[in-house]
């Protein structure tokens, strides 16, 4: 019982950990070039959201 | 043409373009310190579930899509004030650099070695930090002015305990000491011993935060320490300590 509430928050609580957070921000440390690559997909997704996704 | 492109103009490409460039000035901002990056992604992460939610028609998740993101905003930002505060620092870092730099001549060197000798033989304290390329007006201007030549007299005079200026920090440009008295913002660096004083503590943070060079003289071991880039190292001599400021100073 303890075991299963404990999985349903983890998701979140592995996310916000600094464990991930450091690897994450190391990643992007050594490889910043992809800041403007990952910035450019999410643009890419809001516009798709925004401006195509209601005329489909 | 298909229906989806009567959508598209030239406000779509601009549009398109002011949101790639907010996301990656947000991004750039978050991914310089991880405790701000991991309460990001904690907030992208509960937004995220509750605009799905939202999305599904669940009505209670709904009222709370609605109001989370701004009282969560806030209380991020009021528990993150500090880490937020290092993280602009280290942008202003950045931004601050000046094309032109003032180092100290040969003289000022010695002068400055000589000082440190002579603080750490007699036990006092002492915090001198030479400016480089981000300029150190702003801690300046809230000590005492001084603008003298750089001398080991006045040094150790500055230090001396119960005098007026020996608290805080002696700011070095050029051949000058523009200022004592100087408080810096200590450094929260969690790998460092929680013994570590605070003029050592003080002595990280202007480091972490601008690229200028600090020695730390102990009170209690008269050791003699240089903190440069958020890194502090024990001088073992007087010549250690001049081949490092021979190397800032060039």
């Amino acid at each position: 019982m303890k075991a299963f509430f404990k999985f349903l928050i983890e998701p979140i609580r592995y996310l916000g950990s600094r464990g991930f957070a450091d690897v994450v921000v190391k990643f992007f440390d050594r490889h910043e070039w992809l800041i403007y690559v990952v910035a450019f997909v999410v643009a890419l997704i809001t516009i798709f959201i925004i401006y195509i996704q209601p005329a489909l | 043409m298909p229906d989806w492109a009567a959508n598209l103009s030239w406000q779509t490409i601009l549009d398109f373009y002011l949101i790639y460039v907010l996301i990656v000035l947000v991004l750039k901002f978050v991914l310089r310190n991880k405790r701000v990056f991991s309460m990001f992604l904690f907030y992208i992460s509960m937004w995220g579930i509750f605009a799905f939610a939202d999305y599904l028609g669940l009505s209670i998740a709904s009222v709370v899509y609605e109001e989370l993101p701004l009282l969560l905003l806030i209380f991020i930002i009021v528990i993150g004030a500090p880490d937020f505060r290092l993280t602009l620092e280290s942008l202003w870092k950045e931004t601050t650099r000046q094309g032109t730099i003032i180092m100290g001549s040969e003289r000022t060197k010695s002068e400055i070695i000589k000082a440190a000798v002579t603080l750490s033989r007699q036990n006092i304290g002492g915090l001198i930090t030479i400016e480089k390329h981000n300029n150190l007006d702003q801690y300046a201007q809230r000590a005492i002015t001084l603008n003298s030549e750089v001398s080991n007299e006045l040094l150790v005079n500055i230090f001396t305990p119960n005098t007026p200026l020996h608290d805080g920090a002696v700011i070095v440009r050029g051949d000058k000491i523009i200022c004592a008295g100087a408080y810096f913002i200590l450094s929260s660096n969690e790998n460092f011993e929680k013994t570590t004083g605070s003029r050592h503590r003080a002595a990280l943070g202007i480091s972490e935060i601008t690229d200028s060079l600090t020695i730390v003289v102990s009170e209690e071991t008269g050791s003699i320490s240089l903190a440069i880039n958020g890194v502090m190292t024990k001088m073992k001599d007087e010549n250690t300590l001049n081949e490092y400021l021979s190397l800032f100073m060039k």
